[in-house]
């Protein structure tokens, strides 16, 4: 399907283009706003929140052939907006330790039906032991696949800063994840991966 | 005697371990910030021949960098298998009802009539489509603006005298008394005298002319009924024969619509000097 096409259509008001857009972007979307929120009834409503920011801004977006990178930012800032009015509110609840060592152990999780590989969960629990923008590096680069230029222009650092924090954030994730799956020896899915 | 043979390699290897961590905690230090290091290059087969060398020596004998490496390696393919997540197709559904209205599911109780009705929701769903489209508001408002713009502000415009007249009426206020003579009441305090006739005198000048809005309106209305009942009549059948797709009848009766409308603007204004021309 051509996607210029199908933007134009969308910033006409073709409710079926837009059904078709949202089908096509929202695996993305709601992978991006997980990435940032780490859980997942409110990642899904945050998803929803940037869908309805897209739509209000479509006309804004006028270069089709850079529309993902367009929307990427787009969810990028929601998801900001949505983690700084988070923190200015106190958190419902802390995380119990249990948790943690259900979720290491790939422990069954009816919740999570969506979301069915132990190792994906692990992965986003490790992200938010990282700093910030070492999350957001990884998001960005390691998941979305971003261009390290579009990177460099969305967080405003220098494209070497980027390239040198991307290595060493993927390291603190290799890191966090050794430790959360029971240390250098491994846990069970280490010994899965050895 | 073969357990024995390997029981003393190990010990060997421990004892040679231990000696090598000993000496380079007291030289170089340990060499396992400089593994992690590299340890992103080595995956992304970016190292050079050398380096790669001696950073895979080190990871044969450090358990902990091993099992980093380890890590890094089943994270390399899963990281972009995460791009994408399926949020069920509930989620669809909230996104959609969210930014539009459409009904989705063509069935015979939600299907588009014919005829005038069927016209109607036709227009229904247009208008409805443009106001949920992005920058209707904008546009609106310009438009707007450049109507008030006709309509009040060039040359010959049919309600040139409007804002003159409003700010004429909004000046002039309620008919105060010039001079205000306040006066204490001794007993109590209060300030008395003419301040209740100004209250007074703004209510009466109010109602004098709200009355007279008021019975202009009605005697206004009475004039047009005519002419409203006619434009009304014209419109009905306009909308019904483009329903039936008789467009020639139609235009005539937009036409004839048209004239009524003109005819109750004339008899609207027809009263006083306060008329459009």
């Amino acid at each position: 399907m051509d996607q210029s096409e199908l933007l134009k259509r969308c910033q006409n008001g073709d409710e079926l283009a837009w059904e078709v857009l949202v089908r096509q972007h929202q695996g993305r979307i709601c992978s991006i706003a997980y990435g940032y929120v780490g859980e997942q009834d409110e990642a899904m409503d945050l998803a929803q929140d940037i869908f309805v920011r897209v739509f209000k801004s479509l006309h804004t977006c006028t270069d089709p052939e850079k529309f993902q990178s367009w929307l990427i930012r787009i969810s990028r800032n929601a998801c900001i907006d949505h983690l700084r009015r988070r923190k200015a509110r106190p958190p419902l609840r802390d995380i119990p330790a249990e948790e943690m060592v259900a979720l290491a152990s790939g422990g069954p999780n009816p919740e999570d039906e969506w979301y069915r590989s132990s190792r994906r969960k692990l992965v986003h629990r490790a992200l938010h032991r990282l700093s910030e923008i070492n999350r957001e590096i990884i998001v960005l680069k390691d998941i979305q696949g971003l261009p390290l230029e579009d990177i460099s222009g969305m967080l405003d650092l220098p494209l070497g800063t980027v390239k040198s924090r991307s290595s060493r954030a993927r390291i603190e994730l290799a890191k966090a994840i050794t430790e959360m799956d029971g240390g250098p020896h491994g846990g069970p899915l280490g010994a899965e991966a050895v | 005697m073969t357990g024995q043979g390997g029981g003393n390699r190990n010990d060997d290897r421990e004892r040679n371990e231990r000696f090598v961590r000993d000496v380079l905690n007291r030289t170089s230090g340990s060499a396992c910030d400089r593994a992690c290091e590299q340890l992103s290059d080595l995956m992304d087969g970016s190292l050079a021949d050398m380096d790669r060398q001696l950073v895979q020596a080190h990871l044969e004998h450090c358990d902990p960098c091993r099992t980093l490496a380890v890590t890094l390696g089943w994270l390399e393919p899963l990281l972009p298998r995460m791009a994408e997540i399926d949020p069920g197709p509930a989620f669809t559904a909230r996104v959609l009802d969210r930014t539009t209205r459409r009904v989705r599911i063509e069935d015979p109780a939600t299907a588009v009539p014919g005829g005038a009705a069927g016209l109607m929701d036709r227009v229904g769903r247009w208008w409805e489509r443009q106001i949920l489209r992005p920058g209707f508001a904008a546009q609106m408002a310009y438009a707007a603006t450049v109507i008030l713009v006709l309509l009040t502000a060039v040359p010959g415009a049919p309600l040139k005298n409007a804002p003159g007249k409003a700010l004429e009426f909004v000046q002039a206020g309620p008919a105060v008394p010039q001079v205000i003579k306040p006066t204490m009441d001794k007993a109590t305090g209060w300030v008395g005298g003419q301040t209740s006739g100004v209250v007074t005198a703004a209510r009466t000048s109010v109602n004098e002319r709200w009355q007279k809005t008021e019975s202009s309106l009605d005697e206004r209305g009475g004039r047009t009924a005519t002419g409203r009942q006619e434009l009304q009549t014209h419109v009905k059948r306009m909308i019904s024969q483009a329903g039936d797709g008789k467009l020639g009848e139609a235009s005539y009766e937009f036409l004839a619509a048209l004239q009524a409308g003109r005819r109750i603007w004339n008899e609207w204004w027809n009263d006083n000097d306060d008329g459009p021309e």
